[in-house]
């Protein structure tokens, strides 16, 4: 595919192909299955491989490697149990060894415990091309908190892929806005339903502009707390963020916001998962300052979203004008559906008002 | 038989006896400078450890930079075996570099004992234990290349005179 056919599609709404490779700092990428086959221990890589047909099948979501249990990789489609011949039941699976889970983990930390202590202690690796390693063994613990982990049991490799068109029904939020500040959205949902993919699409379009929708191109500053928006590797981005957007990678919300604000000049700040502390009195100050906050919540729905004290004061900052609830459940009438199904939603919904407008802030 | 013969095979015996003497030489005159190349390379390695978290196989490829001789081979080659893509530990990786540069060195077994127990725990805990394990082995290094420094050039003379008056031994016992 060329480039310029993956711009003009990434600045449409269509739907992801599955061919559709994902972008790593603007190079096209190789398929992300592939690129994460790469972390998997080699006894166990050739078995994978074999699955893995290019161009067609449901795409896979996660690689689980678990101890003494049979090696498993969770599909659009379902589970798939690898076995020496191919995928069949759970009982003719090959079974994941230590070795294997050893070998793996190598390959995810480079061999370097002390350059992911961090990130063993929180239980994620971010990969290059903003894929994630979920690690659980025996965690290490010193002063009453987690440290790090060893002896692990568990490694499951979560495929990433942008969905670009992800954010175009939001797009209606902010149409016509021109040179005007663009309004607070918080995007909320369970676990798992999209809200970063969404998040990250936006922060693109925004980036780029959309001239189509009368939004002109923003600096877009992002606080990549937990490197899921951006996924830099290196202070690469591994994921296409437009050409107007800089990342802070690693930085706790309270502190990156201000510093991006102070920096950067941005007219846009997005960051994931508020709710922490002192998360409010940051947002509190960006929306002082006249800046667009962007921002994602874990909330089942609104009501959830009132009843957690934390969110409810982050909400009430007057950093956000709307809240955009996703799940995966249809809400008749009141539904926008997504031009793309997301990783771990099938399908995946965004319920907006009927108007076309979020709900109301609660 | 011909004396031509005769001083030809003399000449044999002393060059193989004085080369013998003089390849041990070789080797105890190099040690105390590769000593120190992998203590400046274990060092550099210490550096982008602590400082900057590099992961261990661009950190031991930026070591190489720093040192010269085996001392570079061995960071190189360790980086190597680790992006083989086999998975394979730092405590491997190291391992098989080290025996394959256990020939172009002149490390004694007791320089290789040291080193190979280094390998042991590089990269397999936090950056605070490394540094210990680093620094534990820079000084056991440096306690070795002071000793070899002391003895070095008068024990290259003692095996390279050894050498010849072996050859002259043999060339006696001979005739």
């Amino acid at each position: 595919m060329s480039t310029s056919a993956s711009h003009s599609a990434d600045q449409g709404s269509a739907g992801f192909a599955r061919s559709r490779p994902a972008f790593a700092g603007g190079v096209r990428a190789a398929e992300p299955e592939a690129q994460v086959l790469a972390y998997v221990g080699p006894r166990l890589r050739p078995l994978l491989q074999r699955l893995l047909l290019p161009g067609s099948g449901p795409r896979w979501l996660e690689i689980r490697l678990r101890l003494g249990r049979p090696l498993n990789v969770v599909t659009e489609d379902g589970d798939l149990w690898v076995g020496a011949r191919g995928s069949g039941t759970p009982e003719e699976a090959v079974c994941c060894g230590s070795e294997d889970i050893e070998r793996s983990v190598q390959l995810v930390t480079r061999a370097s415990v002390y350059a992911w202590e961090d990130e063993l202690a929180q239980g994620f690796c971010t990969l290059p091309g903003g894929h994630r390693a979920g690690l659980c063994g025996r965690v290490i613990r010193r002063g009453g908190r987690i440290t790090g982990q060893k002896a692990f049991g568990s490694l499951n490799l979560r495929i990433a892929r942008a969905v670009p068109g992800a954010a175009d029904p939001l797009l209606p939020l902010l149409r016509r806005s021109g040179a005007r500040p663009l309004p607070g959205i918080v995007l909320f949902g369970p676990p798992g339903c999209g809200k970063t993919t969404v998040l990250r699409d936006l922060c693109r379009q925004l980036s780029r502009g959309r001239p189509d929708w009368g939004i002109v191109p923003r600096r877009v500053a992002i606080v990549d707390e937990r490197s899921e928006i951006a996924a830099c590797v290196d202070g690469l981005p591994q994921f296409d963020l437009g050409a107007r957007s800089d990342v802070i990678d690693g930085a706790p919300k309270a502190e990156g916001l201000p510093l991006l604000v102070r920096a950067f000049n941005p007219e846009v700040v997005a960051c994931d998962e508020i709710g922490g502390p002192g998360d409010a009195r940051a947002l509190a100050e960006v929306a002082r300052c006249g800046v667009a906050v962007l921002a994602t919540a874990h909330a089942r729905d609104a009501a959830d979203l009132r009843a957690r004290p934390t969110l409810r004061s982050a909400l009430h900052t007057g950093a956000f004008d709307f809240a955009v609830p996703l799940r995966d459940d249809r809400t008749p009438g009141a539904v926008l559906p997504l031009t793309a199904h997301l990783p771990g939603s099938v399908p995946l919904r965004l319920a907006a008002h009927r108007e076309g407008r979020a709900c109301p802030l609660p | 038989m011909p004396a031509a013969l005769i001083v030809a095979g003399i000449a044999c015996i002393c060059t193989a006896t004085g080369g013998w003497g003089w390849l041990i030489a070789r080797q105890l005159r190099r040690r105390p400078a590769e000593l120190a190349a992998v203590q400046a390379a274990l060092q550099a390695l210490r550096t982008e450890i602590e400082y900057a978290s590099t992961p261990l196989p661009d950190a031991l490829r930026r070591a190489a930079t720093a040192a010269r001789g085996p001392a570079a081979a061995l960071c190189r080659l360790a980086a190597r075996h680790l992006e083989a893509g086999a998975g394979a530990s730092a405590a491997d990786a190291w391992s098989v570099a080290l025996d394959q540069t256990d020939a172009l060195s002149s490390w004694d077994t007791s320089d290789l004992a040291v080193l190979g127990q280094l390998g042991t725990a590089l990269g397999a805990s936090g950056t605070a234990d490394q540094v210990r394990h680093i620094a534990l082995c820079v000084g056991r290094l440096r306690a070795a290349e002071a000793e070899a420094r002391g003895g070095a050039e008068r024990q290259a003379r003692m095996w390279l005179y050894l050498g010849v008056l072996a050859g002259a031994a043999l060339v006696l016992v001979t005739l």
